[in-house]
């Protein structure tokens, strides 16, 4: 052997046990009595100011820095008073305008120790607003807001005008990030504009120069990435662009006199370390590892086939299962020939197993609803209403009786219509990547085609999903809607005129003129007795099947006590653990 | 050799032109509509009858829809039929848009068209009790792109019989019912129309205060809004590192296994080594790198290397424990990537080598007792450097390629990442600026392979 081919490995040998004998890094270690939780984040956010950046990822790192009046208890899932002092109060003006008062704590403080007062509301609402801002996403939310009214001499107390009734308006008075004006208007730009001009497009505002520049500056990445300030209880430390952010507990923070008033105001960990990493097995074999403490949004089969039946893991993780606001259902496009008849459709509802959905894909991570009402309001949910029976038999017969009769032994039922013999033929929208989704389609093919009926399932990209629901250009579709734990508004799933979610073409004169006395009726009682009557015009409609709901998976080492696990997505809050001795 | 390489870069220029035209186009005719996302959807306008807050709506859209080039036409000329309005791109939101569109090529007739969506804004801000319920519903809907132009008519006819409408309405619903039967003669030839105003040439020369990339400038991301060129760096650094590892383990490790495997090509076990060899080569990387990830980064395994993520300088640590953390974070990315060029590499060379050790040439060297060694190095190597050199050329992009899904499993931030999720989200700046590095340096690549390869064999000439 040729002894110059030997020494290059031999070489590489040395070196590499010289390498290896030099040991692991040692661990970090955090000073006496403090500690870092280290989480799964599975996407990066484009960016971590809540008025520009639409992603979902922002929120979950956001909800640690800033901060809002109101918002909704991870607990209770009612409105909870977080910078607000206390619940608004509603007043109703003969004029029909909506008044809803607000009065932030005194206690409540920025990073330079100065106090949030009215004039941060108003900044932060006038950025929610303000033409120029990349702000479409939320700005539509704040149409009804004419202006804000001050009270003198207070400076923590404040009145926010709806022009019109809308039964969300106490919570849009409340929700919204508070951003610090001396951080990010010290010129004052925007003090020059009231609200009322701002929203009108007054044209003085239009051309001022300094507001382009304010609003430009206010879009560009030096307050996504590098300038975050709330009123919260953590700070953004750094932000490793692709690999992590880091998170530090503030000193003396105002939040910690008011620990006992909800999971909010804890704040035990000292860093919080949000680790990208977008594979959910790299993410399980980080887990494994130890390098990092936990991870949501866990695959069901990957949850209850995997992790949980791992002896190892069972040793030092936790297992969590909250419910999710959220459900699936199964559309019946109500616009095309073969499912206008509502008969055709309560029939079709029958061939619909949902009870081996959730035992055979959600490994019983779900349960089945009557309705659209989130599990945490059962009080508001009609007692008409009920679970979707599945029945071939009652299936077949309903058909039968319809004139949908398998007139050539293919299997597959028809009828004469319009003089044309007319297959039972009908496609199932689904989209792509939802590996779970794609099951369930084949669940119900199969279901359907017992029945008679030939299900073809296409399976489109999001973006094509979305263009052929928009359009109608589907049978059948598999779809999902996730809720917050207030009454979510009607209009977008259920009335005629919304082509942005109610792609079944359900409703009616009767169901649209509920919907527009729901938005506007202020008294939450009467509220929810139009929506049971609602819900009831739905059942009857017969265009949306119903299957389930969902549970959040959640893992988390047994490192650490009381993590806070909620509906509320994103369905934990990581300050109030605390580690074990 | 300067003509071939400036013809070969004006053609490559050309080329790297024509496909970044052929890129906006595609993002332009993919379904969905990407400024929806950040721009929002008009339902809150349509919910509480507010004109004023859609028009605000439209605006907002309007400058948002800037950032993906849909607020001009794609190209300096398009040919269109003649029945559609000039002012096509103006109209937003895409919805509106197609839907208007879609009217256009339905009716045959401009003026109807522009008539009809008017008359549709008109309806969907009035009050309820101004306008008859299925007018309002009709035209929120057309707004939003639910309704077919062609169902149109039906829904015209239904207004008129089956409600009450009111004079004005019922007189407007008969006037494009009449207009509608009377199609004109759209004529067979479409219109080419000059846009001096387009996507391509906002692009390549600015305009409007923008300047563009012949000025240098390659514009903000779509979703970040952070200059190009900053992403780009802040994610080149980790492919390279990866690039260059994986190069230097696939090549020369490939090469010297290749002639190990020639020198002991008739030994009993080295089929079986053929064998294992084949079927390493055509095991996905992703499966691949599971595996490594699975025994050699976990407690199941060894849990010897790093399962995820770049290593990081940590000034409080030892140099040798830097540099071993490094090892730990690149080793399996590395493998992962080099493994299969690294084998494609041994099996090519290793039949290169056994063919030449058949030639009349190498046996006659051999029988005249010049060693092997320097037969391998005067006559072998020689003749197979061309074809190594362009195999080495062609084996940058397939690195490239692989990374993206290398940088997907060990959660590395690479450019193989960042253009996958630039495509995912239609980010066109960033899209154009990776489609032209990653051309460059193909190109670059590829060229350099052929002057290497005509400065050692005199016998190639670059025309």
């Amino acid at each position: 052997m040729n002894i110059r081919i030997t020494r290059l490995p031999v070489l590489s040998l040395l070196l590499l046990l010289l390498l290896t004998a030099c040991g692991a890094p040692k661990p970090k270690e955090s000073a006496p009595g403090k500690f870092e939780v280290t989480m799964r984040l599975p996407a990066e956010p484009t960016g971590l100011n809540s008025i520009v950046n639409r992603d979902g990822m922002k929120g979950l790192v956001l909800q640690y820095i800033m901060f809002q009046p109101l918002t909704i208890d991870n607990e209770s899932l009612n409105i909870f008073p977080m910078v607000a002092k206390n619940m608004p109060i509603v007043h109703t003006m003969p004029d029909s305008s909506v008044h809803v008062t607000l009065e932030l704590r005194p206690e409540a403080r920025w990073d330079n120790g100065t106090p949030v007062t009215v004039a941060d509301v108003l900044f932060s609402l006038k950025l929610c607003i303000l033409p120029g801002i990349s702000n479409g996403a939320i700005k539509g939310g704040f149409a009804d807001v004419e202006d804000v009214l001050l009270t003198p001499g207070n400076d923590y107390k404040y009145t926010v005008v709806f022009k019109r009734p809308y039964y969300l308006a106490p919570v849009i008075a409340g929700d919204m990030n508070l951003f610090p004006k001396y951080k990010y208007d010290p010129a004052g730009v925007l003090d020059a504009y009231t609200v009322k001009q701002i929203q009108q497009n007054d044209p003085k505002l239009l051309a001022d120069s300094a507001v382009k520049r304010f609003a430009e500056a206010f879009n560009s990445e030096k307050y996504s990435r590098e300038i975050v300030e709330g009123c919260g209880p953590y700070t953004l430390e750094k932000w490793e662009a692709g690999k992590r952010i880091v998170l530090r507990k503030k000193e003396n923070w105002w939040g910690n006199a008011f620990t006992n008033n909800g999971s909010f105001f804890k704040a035990y960990p000292d860093k919080i370390s949000f680790e990208i990493i977008k594979d959910e097995n790299t993410a399980i074999n980080a887990l494994k590892a130890g390098s990092i403490d936990g991870m949501a949004s866990v695959d069901f089969k990957t949850f209850t086939q995997t992790l949980q039946k791992d002896a190892a893991l069972q040793q030092d993780y936790n297992f969590y299962t909250p419910d999710m606001l959220a459900f699936e259902y199964l559309g019946l496009n109500a616009r095309r020939n073969l499912l206008k008849d509502r008969e055709t459709r309560r029939a079709l509802a029958y061939a619909v197993d949902a009870d081996r959905i959730i035992s055979t894909l959600m490994y019983g991570l779900g349960k089945r609803i009557k309705g659209h009402i989130m599990q945490n309001r059962p009080e508001e949910q009609s007692a008409q209403l009920l679970l979707n029976e599945f029945n071939l038999q009652k299936a077949s017969a309903r058909l039968d009786s319809l004139g949908w009769k398998d007139s050539n032994g293919n299997g597959i039922r028809d009828k004469m219509l319009n003089g044309r013999k007319t297959e039972l033929k009908l496609s199932l929208l689904v989209n792509a990547g939802n590996e779970r989704r794609e099951k369930t389609a084949l669940l119900i093919q199969d279901d359907m085609k017992k029945a008679g009926v030939d299900i073809k399932v296409e399976t489109l990209e999001m973006g094509a999903y979305i263009e052929a629901l928009t359009k109608g250009n589907f049978d059948l579709v598999l779809s999902g809607t996730v809720g917050s734990a207030l009454e979510t508004d009607p209009y977008q799933l259920w009335h005629t005129g919304s082509a942005g979610g109610n792609f079944t073409g359900f409703g009616n004169a009767y169901s649209d003129s509920l919907i527009m006395a729901f938005r506007v009726e202020m008294d939450p009682e009467r509220r929810i007795q139009i929506s049971k009557k609602l819900q009831e015009e739905i059942q009857w409609f017969a265009s949306v099947i119903f299957l389930n709901d969902m549970k959040e998976r959640i893992v988390f080492s047994k490192k650490f006590d009381d993590l806070t696990v909620s509906e509320q997505r994103p369905g934990f809050w990581l300050g109030s653990l605390r580690k074990k001795p | 050799m300067w003509k071939y390489l400036a013809g070969r870069t004006l053609g490559f220029l050309i080329t790297l032109l024509l496909l970044s035209l052929l890129l906006m186009g595609l993002v332009r005719v993919a379904p969905g509509d990407p400024v929806q996302e950040r721009a929002g959807t008009p339902e809150r306008s349509f919910a509480d009858a507010d004109r004023q807050a859609y028009r605000n709506y439209l605006e907002n859209y309007r400058r948002e829809s800037a950032a993906w080039f849909l607020d001009v036409p794609l190209f300096y000329v398009s040919l269109q039929p003649s029945f559609y309005p000039d002012t096509l791109p103006q109209v937003f939101p895409l919805s509106h848009r197609r839907a208007l569109a879609a009217l256009c090529a339905e009716t045959k007739n401009i003026q109807l068209s522009l008539y009809i969506s008017e008359h549709f804004m008109e309806w969907a801000f009035c009050p309820d009790t101004a306008v008859s319920y299925t007018l309002r519903k009709t035209a929120l809907s057309w707004l939003s792109g639910g309704t077919e132009a062609g169902a149109l008519p039906a829904l015209f006819r239904t207004a008129l019989q089956q409600e009450r409408l009111n004079s004005a309405d019922a007189g407007t619903c008969r006037y494009i019912l009449a207009e509608w039967e009377r199609r004109p003669d759209a004529g067979l030839w479409p219109r080419v129309r000059w846009n001096g105003q387009n996507a391509f040439g906002r692009w390549l020369h600015g305009s409007g205060g923008r300047e563009g990339i012949v000025r240098g400038y390659w514009g903000y991301t779509a979703l970040e809004n952070r200059p190009v060129g900053s992403v780009i760096a802040e994610h080149a650094w980790s492919t390279f590192v990866l690039a260059f590892w994986a190069l230097l383990l696939a090549v020369p490790g490939g090469t010297l296994l290749g002639c190990w495997m020639a020198l002991h090509h008739k030994r009993r076990w080295m089929r079986l080594l053929r064998g294992i060899s084949l079927l390493m080569y055509v095991t996905p990387v992703f499966v691949t790198a599971s595996f490594l990830l699975l025994y050699l980064a976990t407690p199941e395994g060894v849990a010897l290397f790093a399962p995820y993520g770049e290593a990081e300088w940590d000034t409080s640590q030892h140099f040798f424990s830097n540099l071993w953390e490094g090892f730990r974070h690149l080793v399996l990315p590395v493998i992962s990537l080099a493994l299969g060029l690294g084998l494609f590499f041994a099996a090519q060379v290793r039949d290169w080598l056994l063919a030449r050790f058949q030639k009349e040439y190498v046996r006659a060297a051999l029988s005249r007792g010049i060693p092997f060694r320097q037969v391998l190095r005067k006559h072998i190597f020689p003749d197979i450097r061309v074809p190594f050199i362009s195999m080495i050329g062609q084996a940058v992009p397939e690195i490239a390629s692989g990374s993206v899904l290398i940088e997907y499993i060990f959660a590395r931030r690479g450019l193989g990442q960042l253009l996958l999720e630039a495509s995912v989200h239609r980010d066109l700046y960033l899209l154009l600026a990776l489609v032209w590095l990653s051309g460059i340096l193909t190109f670059a690549g590829n060229t350099l392979a052929d002057v290497i390869t005509a400065k050692t064999d005199k016998r190639i000439v670059l025309r």
